[in-house]
């Protein structure tokens, strides 16, 4: 929790934008904040579909950072997932969804890339509630210009971010599990980066590890699943969960 | 039948190789000046952003 407050704060610090700005950095943070001091690799990589330009730098940074941690920064430094993480812990009713939904990420991951390749638009960023909450609301309740060319579409970014972020009460970092595509594209190294995870033969699937997990998975059944954050909520709660560099 | 590709125990040491091509696109991102067009991007008003068609 430390480390994600240290993370939205390092990323939220205008006067480094000078240098981070050049850096599309592997989480969820909107670099139209009026605070933001790094690029979202997101906007970064719909730019350069739009350009019809291959995004070599954003793609190789991201993937040099899944091959040796996997979906980690999702779990450890991303502002949204630590939003999602504060708003669970409120105390109501939970909902549990299945591991195997998660596929729909990898479907908005697949629209990310394909949607502005034919419209010329960058879809994601119209709706993204991270957008609306980091930019949209600052930027339209600070300036008045910008107030008055808000429309129809604002309004559909607010009733879509006021939905996740309700949701986010109910269900385990939603936005995470069904929506991300920042983390579907990282997961998709979670198989063969350097840093795993590893259940020993002393496992007897009581099912504490997916009650902790943030991604509702069973651990024991796939340690390195596409779905895991790394987080390392598992291994504080098992001594058969441990970390494997 | 990925999934059990996934598992095959050399394919859970190519980590490094895949730094190397991925450190390669971004050595070759460097060089064709991407980086500025990064930050050109996220310092630039982003309507779409802010939900102003």
């Amino acid at each position: 929790m430390r480390i994600q407050l240290a993370a939205l704060i390092i990323a939220n610090s205008y006067f480094l934008s000078s240098v981070l700005k050049y850096i599309p950095l592997p989480i969820l943070n909107c670099h139209a904040c009026p605070l933001a001091a790094g690029a979202c690799p997101l906007g970064t990589i719909q730019r350069f579909i739009i350009m019809m330009a291959v995004p070599f730098y954003t793609v190789g940074f991201l993937g040099a950072i899944g091959s040796i941690f996997g979906g980690m920064t999702c779990g450890w430094i991303c502002p949204f997932g630590f939003l999602q993480d504060l708003l669970y812990k409120i105390n109501t009713r939970k909902i549990h969804i299945s591991e195997r939904y998660h596929i729909t990420r990898f479907a908005v991951l697949g629209l990310l890339i394909l949607v502005p390749l034919i419209t010329l638009e960058p879809w994601f960023c119209k709706i993204c509630p991270a957008g609306t909450l980091e930019a949209g609301i600052p930027l339209v309740l600070s300036h008045d210009y910008l107030r008055s060319m808000a429309g129809q579409l604002f309004n559909i970014k607010i009733i879509i971010l006021v939905l996740l972020l309700s949701s986010m009460v109910f269900i385990k970092r939603p936005f995470c599990r069904f929506v991300c595509p920042l983390g579907a594209m990282l997961s998709l190294f979670n198989p063969i980066s350097k840093i795993k995870l590893e259940v020993d033969g002393g496992c007897n699937r009581c099912g504490k590890c997916e009650r902790l997990c943030p991604m509702d998975i069973r651990i024991y059944e796939d340690p390195n699943s596409m779905s895991c954050i790394r987080c390392m909520e598992c291994t504080r709660g098992c001594e058969h969960i441990k970390l494997k560099l | 039948m990925v999934k059990y590709f996934l598992r095959y125990d050399a394919m859970k040491k190519v980590w490094w190789i895949f730094l190397a091509l991925f450190s390669i696109f971004f050595v070759y991102g460097i060089y064709s000046g991407d980086q500025n067009e990064v930050f050109g991007n996220a310092v630039r008003i982003c309507y779409s952003c802010i939900g102003i068609e």
